[in-house]
């Protein structure tokens, strides 16, 4: 076959259509946030990369603090002054996840969308979280935490729009060690990928794997 | 969290459920699942457009929500919200000139899927369509119409394919059927699969699969749709032109039948509403729990008429193929109480080939409907999933084509995973038996056949009525005329090469048919 007709009729297809009646999209809209106020009993609260107990704790945040809230998550049960929830709020000014029983929202329901949402996220692997990864949205990179001795490294596994995948960013520096790596997603477009642990390869055997999430580069 | 609740928190997602639909303080975004205030999304035309099943004044036009298509809970990131979806028919790629416009609503329920049946389209002619919601608009596709009945056509040309296991392969035939340019594309089966590839050569696999479970429940089955719908050449092909799909038995399970095993109820109810979901056809398929009505004709003027049939639902449980030298039972298999296609749609197969009201009858369905005899031997017996298990309800659709004189009957097929080209006759173990039609075999586009060997000069010695049979990747293309049928082989170099400038894609063997005279002739 000609390639070149290939590629001709291919760009017909492509092309986006920028005049007639329906208009052209706007940016991509600001999925609705919400604020809520910190409620410990008088302690700093830990802020977690992921929505883990056993997630890092990468700062604190004050009792009393207004935070806001650009989505929510199913996370490991904790039980604060506000009862016991499954639920995270995740709080990108702060850099990670907190506890929704340790936040005041004025409802026991969800009062955010599911994370994913275009302003960063976090997984870790099941268990101990011997793996952390973390999309950072801003500038579309994975930034990978190998946080146990284990003898295997942390690796975050993605698909990207257009239908390939998965591709790999590995932590294989040991235990304490991580990895920042940028990644071809482009803006606004979406990328899906799992937290895990596996012994580098280039068919790696996946375990622990988290269960998988939906981010957007900003 | 709210202050305390102790009865909130130990009843969890039910009460959750029911306080937000009573409280009158529920706060904004959770009450906003109307239609009117349906959550803000993320470009939500990530599995592309699509179009199915032309008739003379209407083609199916379909999409579904999905900002986030591999989601394991199968919503595609759609919120719990219904959302409004505009649609529009054009003569020109620019929308220009709009012949229809309309508005439709994307529900939870269907999975956020769209199927836009417009009518009073002008026949035999080509369209543009696209959709909008929530400030997105989705990219263009390309479809056209049937030609009107008995309308004198001089020529169609489609492309059929089959088999597409998303982690064996690069769909590269889709590239070829783009530079093919054809009015109308078949799907023969497999259109994606329930479970892993289990290949021999799995190294050669250039992608995996995000859930790599075998897909169980409506969510999964989703789910695993979406992913192959992610594929971009899937997307172009469908943008094209319009299809006709019919599912064989992967995107239920493997080797499923018209019995509850091995495929349950539930489990067909899930894999048919998720099929339903994904493809561009029309709402007589819609599915009502296990029953899906999936068989249907489609006539192109005088030219053309296609009985797509559904293999799987109706039939009869398989015979038992044991293991060992002893094979499944020749006289279950040719027990004519058996059938394949099932009382009705033979039925109506058989009805519908009384008059012809077109130069060729294809029969587009999904597996091997000749013989294939390796010992050449009638007292032994092979491939109990295929038509030659049915050997009665074979005979039965073979003596109808020859009683009624049926001119030019294809048949077409997927399933196997290999090229093959065979002519048909009522005895293959006679082979002087007269031919009666010709039978065109699509390979995969990626499932392997790894482990596939090249039939042996003993095995075509014994089965004179083959012709063909290439172990690669590929598509058929057809070209139809009143004087003659071509089949184009077309295979592709390497679907594990993701550069298709290091890919080769060319006809690997054509044949024609005359029309009058039954038999493949080599070109």
């Amino acid at each position: 076959m000609k390639r070149s007709s290939v590629r001709r009729l291919a760009g017909f297809f492509l092309v986006l259509v920028t005049a007639g009646a329906m208009g052209l999209a706007g940016a991509t809209p600001a999925l609705a946030a919400a604020t809520g106020t910190v409620k410990t009993a008088g302690d700093p609260l830990n802020v977690r990369r992921a929505p883990s107990t056993s997630s890092t704790a990468v700062r604190t945040v004050a009792n009393g603090a207004t935070v806001t809230i650009d989505c929510q998550t199913i996370g490991t049960s904790v039980t604060g002054p506000l009862g016991t929830t499954t639920l995270w709020d995740y709080v990108p000014a702060l850099g990670g996840y907190i506890s929704d029983g340790y936040v005041y929202t004025g409802s026991d329901q969800r009062i955010a969308p599911d994370c994913g949402v275009g302003s960063g996220s976090a997984e870790c692997s099941t268990g101990v979280c011997a793996g952390e990864g973390q999309f950072r949205s801003s500038d579309a990179h994975f930034l990978v935490y190998d946080k146990d001795a284990d003898g295997k490294s942390a690796v975050v596994a993605y698909w990207l729009k257009g239908g390939a995948g998965p591709f790999y960013v590995w932590a294989s520096g040991g235990n304490g060690t991580h990895v920042d790596k940028a990644v071809p997603v482009a803006k606004g477009s979406w990328v899906y990928y799992k937290v895990c642990v596996a012994d580098a390869a280039a068919n790696p055997t996946l375990e622990a794997c988290s269960g998988g999430i939906t981010d957007y580069a900003a | 969290m709210g202050q305390v609740n102790r009865r909130a928190v130990l009843l969890g997602g039910a009460a959750a459920v029911s306080a937000a639909a009573l409280s009158s303080t529920v706060p904004s975004w959770a009450n906003a699942r109307t239609l009117a205030a349906a959550p803000a999304i993320h470009d939500p035309f990530q599995l592309g457009v699509a179009s199915g099943d032309p008739l003379p004044d209407s083609v199916v036009l379909w999409t579904r929500l999905a900002p986030a298509p591999l989601n394991p809970d199968g919503f595609g990131g759609m919120p719990d919200a219904s959302y409004t979806v505009d649609w529009e028919i054009a003569n020109d790629q620019a929308f220009s000139s709009i012949v229809q416009r309309g508005t439709a609503t994307a529900a939870r329920a269907s999975g956020h899927s769209v199927h836009i049946e417009p009518v009073g389209l002008e026949p035999g002619r080509e369209y543009f369509y696209r959709f909008k919601t929530s400030g997105y608009i989705s990219p263009v596709g390309r479809t056209r119409t049937a030609p009107a009945a008995g309308a004198a056509v001089n020529q169609l040309k489609y492309c059929f394919s089959s088999c597409q296991h998303w982690e064996e392969g690069w769909y590269h035939s889709y590239k070829g059927m783009l530079a093919d340019n054809p009015e109308l594309v078949l799907f023969l089966g497999d259109y994606m699969y329930e479970r892993k590839s289990g290949r021999a050569a799995a190294e050669r696999n250039p992608r995996r699969l995000a859930f790599t479970e075998d897909v169980t429940t409506l969510a999964q089955y989703r789910a695993r749709h979406a992913q192959h719908k992610t594929d971009a050449d899937l997307q172009n092909a469908h943008a094209m032109a319009p299809w006709i799909v019919v599912f064989d038995d992967h995107e239920v399970m493997n080797n499923w039948n018209g019995t509850t095993s091995p495929a349950t109820a539930e489990r067909k109810a899930a894999g048919f509403q998720a099929f339903y979901e994904n493809m561009p056809i029309r709402s007589t398929a819609k599915p009502s729990g296990a029953s899906i009505r999936l068989y249907r004709q489609f006539t192109w003027g005088n030219l053309a008429r296609f009985h797509m049939l559904d293999t799987r639902q109706y039939r009869n449980a398989q015979v038992p193929d044991p293991s060992g030298d002893a094979g499944p039972s020749c006289t279950d298999m040719r027990s004519t109480s058996r059938s394949i296609l099932g009382t009705t749609q033979e039925a109506w197969l058989l009805k519908a080939l009384e008059t012809q009201p077109a130069k060729w009858d294809f029969l587009g369905q999904q597996v091997f409907f000749a013989t294939r005899d390796g010992d050449g031997n009638k007292a032994t017996c092979e491939s109990p999933d295929s038509w030659q298990g049915y050997e009665a309800s074979r005979d039965r659709i073979a003596k109808g084509i020859v009683d009624r004189k049926v001119p030019n009957p294809i048949v077409l097929t997927g399933d196997v995973h290999r090229h093959w080209a065979a002519d048909l006759r009522r005895d293959y173990f006679n082979h002087s038996d007269p031919v009666f039609g010709s039978e065109l075999v699509t390979t995969s586009v990626t499932s392997n056949s790894d482990t596939a060997t090249d039939p042996s000069s003993t095995w075509l010695s014994n089965n004179p009525h083959i012709k063909y049979c290439r172990g690669k990747r590929g598509y058929v293309r057809v070209t139809a005329s009143q004087t003659q049928m071509r089949a184009d082989f077309m295979t592709v170099s390497d679907t594990t090469e993701y550069d298709f400038s290091k890919v080769v894609l060319a006809a690997d063997r054509s044949y024609v048919v005359e029309a009058g005279k039954p038999g493949l002739q080599r070109v």
